[in-house]
């Protein structure tokens, strides 16, 4: 399970990760990728909530954000990247800490996240020295070059499998801007969207959703379908994205299919209903992202 | 622990320097030098323009897909760039190969390829961002600096390091995703040269790492190096004028927008002749300067950014007390004219600005210059204020 997209406050998160403590979900991610200020819990309060996963018998990592500014927001990173099982890395300085062994990430396991842009499988190779245990594939990647990079390293591969994907990260906070006030000043109006603002087209087709500095696709990236090719080509894991709506019910249903106890036809039938926008999964396949390619 | 954190980080740059250090990296007077002009060049013609306007280096691409921009009709072969290198070096001009895409599989060897090929024909420095490239270079040569591409997205001080411990690269194109006080941080504390883009088209995004072409049309700007391409791009006249860009609707213009302006007007509906591909239309095709309605707020607007150009002319003097080393120009994709006006108005604005710190100010003809090159587009410095 990935990190929460959205900006939801302590009082849902809290009770989120309540709820996905029964889920059978074996990794769950954890942190803000998007916004430093959405850093709201104090070490303790995070703490905290990543003692009843792991006391649930999941592994926790803490997901760093991906574009980091200035030294105030890497101290920010260093706060928190010592709570959990491991660190999902998403931007190269966290690196940093594992190759000098700082004792903020001792017996830490060291995850590559999808803004590291590995695209091919020298790039991923070359992250073995930093003893990473699991690549996260890019957003855009396709199934081929996936395979590729699988079949020539020993680090587990992990895909989207379920959510909105993240089709551009800013220093600019657009919910802020499209209420035209600046991110310096927002005092986290976000909190008032927690499933984002939707975009539409002149012609009225939801494209896409603001999410604080992040443009999501307003579609639901889908691989359902998918499952028997994904563990062909080598992917151990695949992520679900949470939502504040469906998100047990979404595990479950990826967990039969990867089980074979549902077929994946049936399966996208049920999730189209809860994909509010629409599926896509046109990455996978070669094309573009917004396309969704029945199996 | 904030701030012994901190604390830390200056002092790893001061007294663990990397084998590989090269100049930047030492302690020096930074605020005093003057900003240099790092230029665009698509083709032969260009790279020479540049030259003759005064470019302190040229950055060029090959014809393949290890740059990103991998645009038909433009970039060197091995042979013009051979006559280019040439040409720049001889008037004591630097050329820097842009090897900046992610290659997917079997892409690799044609960016390892392009890192060989420019290292064969002399060059300065290459710019690269993917991971198994700049290992390739700095395995295979060794001395050939490095500059981090502004795709690879190093943005703080702990990813300059990484990149500085790993590869040995002591030369970075800062992402427009900082502002003033934080590029300042960074030049501050690490004596890194860093490089900066400041006139040309304006990405908003955090570079690498925004997929809206790739989402829309399937080609991705790190791995093809292509956004939006013109050949995407289709309208519709229905009401109003509708911009779509593979078939997505990206902007709608009224009539009444249309009619600002009666040459763009006359361009617009020239269409069935094939005219309408104007600069006005390509300068409005990415997809992050669309407009669409926001069902939240109910607005129609631009949500991510309006049409505007950067022009950082009006910064120059905090750009220098930044210790920036140089400016870059973008637009390896335009005209030779471009390339010469645009570094005659810099040349220009930064020998007044050295002439005279303190009572510096921009010469209005030549934001008027910027303004001519990039029409229909305002001209923009809040990527680095932070607005």
């Amino acid at each position: 399970m990935g990190p929460a997209p959205f900006s939801w406050g302590k009082e849902k998160i809290k009770s989120f990760y309540k709820e996905i403590e029964l889920a059978e979900v074996d990794n769950v991610f954890i942190g803000d990728i998007v916004c430093h200020k959405r850093h709201i819990f104090s070490s303790d309060e995070l703490k905290e909530i990543i003692n009843g996963l792991q006391n649930a018998e999941k592994k926790v990592f803490v997901s760093t954000l991906a574009l980091v500014t200035n030294n105030k927001e890497l101290e920010g990173i260093e706060e928190i990247i010592g709570l959990g099982d491991g660190v999902e890395a998403n931007m190269m300085g966290v690196f940093n800490y594992f190759r000098e062994k700082n004792p903020l990430v001792a017996d830490k396991k060291l995850i590559a996240g999808a803004f590291l842009n590995i695209y091919n499988w020298k790039a991923a190779e070359y992250l073995s020295k930093f003893n990473v245990e699991r690549i996260i594939m890019p957003f855009e990647i396709s199934d081929s070059s996936i395979a590729d990079i699988a079949k020539s390293i020993s680090s587990k591969i992990e895909v989207y499998g379920w959510g909105n994907l993240s089709t551009a990260l800013s220093w600019r906070c657009y919910t802020a801007r499209s209420l035209d006030i600046s991110r310096d000043e927002c005092k986290m109006v976000c909190l008032d969207y927690p499933e984002g603002m939707v975009l539409e087209t002149v012609d009225r087709q939801d494209l896409f959703i603001i999410n604080g500095p992040q443009i999501l696709s307003a579609k639901t990236h889908c691989l359902i379908e998918y499952i028997d090719k994904l563990k062909d080509i080598g992917v151990t894991s695949i992520r679900i994205e949470p939502s504040l709506k469906n998100t047990v019910e979404v595990i479950n249903i990826y967990r039969q299919t990867i089980k074979g106890e549902r077929d994946g036809k049936e399966a996208v039938e049920i999730l189209n209903k809860f994909a509010d926008h629409g599926l896509c999964n046109g990455w996978f396949l070669g094309k573009p992202g917004w396309e969704y390619v029945a199996a | 622990m904030r701030e012994a954190s901190c604390i830390r980080r200056e002092i790893d740059f001061c007294v663990f320097p990397s084998p590989l250090m090269g100049e930047g990296w030492g302690e020096g007077d930074i605020n005093m030098k003057k900003i240099k002009i790092n230029a665009p060049a698509g083709n032969l013609e260009c790279l020479k323009a540049a030259v003759d306007a005064g470019a302190n280096a040229v950055y060029i691409g090959f014809q393949s897909a290890s740059n990103l921009r991998n645009f038909a009709g433009i970039n060197f072969n091995f042979k013009t760039a051979k006559e280019g290198i040439n040409y720049a070096h001889h008037h004591k001009v630097k050329v820097y190969v842009t090897v900046n895409s992610y290659p997917q599989a079997g892409e690799l060897s044609i960016c390892l390829k392009a890192i060989d090929d420019a290292y064969k024909l002399g060059a300065d420095a290459v710019i690269v961002s993917d991971l198994a490239v700049l290992e390739y270079t700095r395995k295979n040569h060794p001395n050939l600096p490095i500059h981090l591409s502004v795709q690879a997205g190093a943005s703080c001080l702990e990813s300059i390091r990484f990149y500085r411990d790993e590869f040995g690269v002591n030369y970075f194109i800062l992402p427009r995703t900082l502002t003033l006080k934080e590029i300042k941080e960074i030049t501050a504390s690490s004596k890194a040269k860093v490089e900066l883009f400041a006139s040309g088209s304006l990405c908003i995004n955090y570079e690498g790492r925004c997929f809206l072409s790739s989402y829309i049309t399937g080609e991705s700007t790190n791995t093809e190096g292509t956004c939006s391409r013109p050949k995407f791009l289709s309208l519709e006249k229905k009401e109003d004028l509708i911009a779509k860009i593979n078939g997505i609707s990206i902007n709608r213009f009224s009539d009444r927008e249309l009619l600002i302006s009666p040459a763009l007007s006359a361009r617009f509906f020239a269409d069935e002749s094939g005219q309408w591909k104007d600069s006005f239309l390509i300068n409005r095709r990415q997809i992050c300067k669309g407009r669409f309605f926001n069902k939240t707020t109910r607005d129609f607007d631009y949500p991510f950014q309006s049409p505007v150009y950067l022009n950082t002319l009006d910064l120059i003097p905090e750009l220098s007390q930044a210790g920036i080393d140089a400016i870059k120009i973008e637009g390896r994709q335009r005209s030779e004219d471009y390339v010469r006006r645009s570094i005659l108005v810099w040349k220009k604005a930064l020998d007044d600005y050295a002439s005279n710190p303190s009572g510096f100010k921009v010469a209005s003809f030549l934001d008027t210059e910027l303004d001519i090159m990039f029409e229909s587009l305002e001209p923009s410095i809040n990527c680095y204020l932070g607005k």
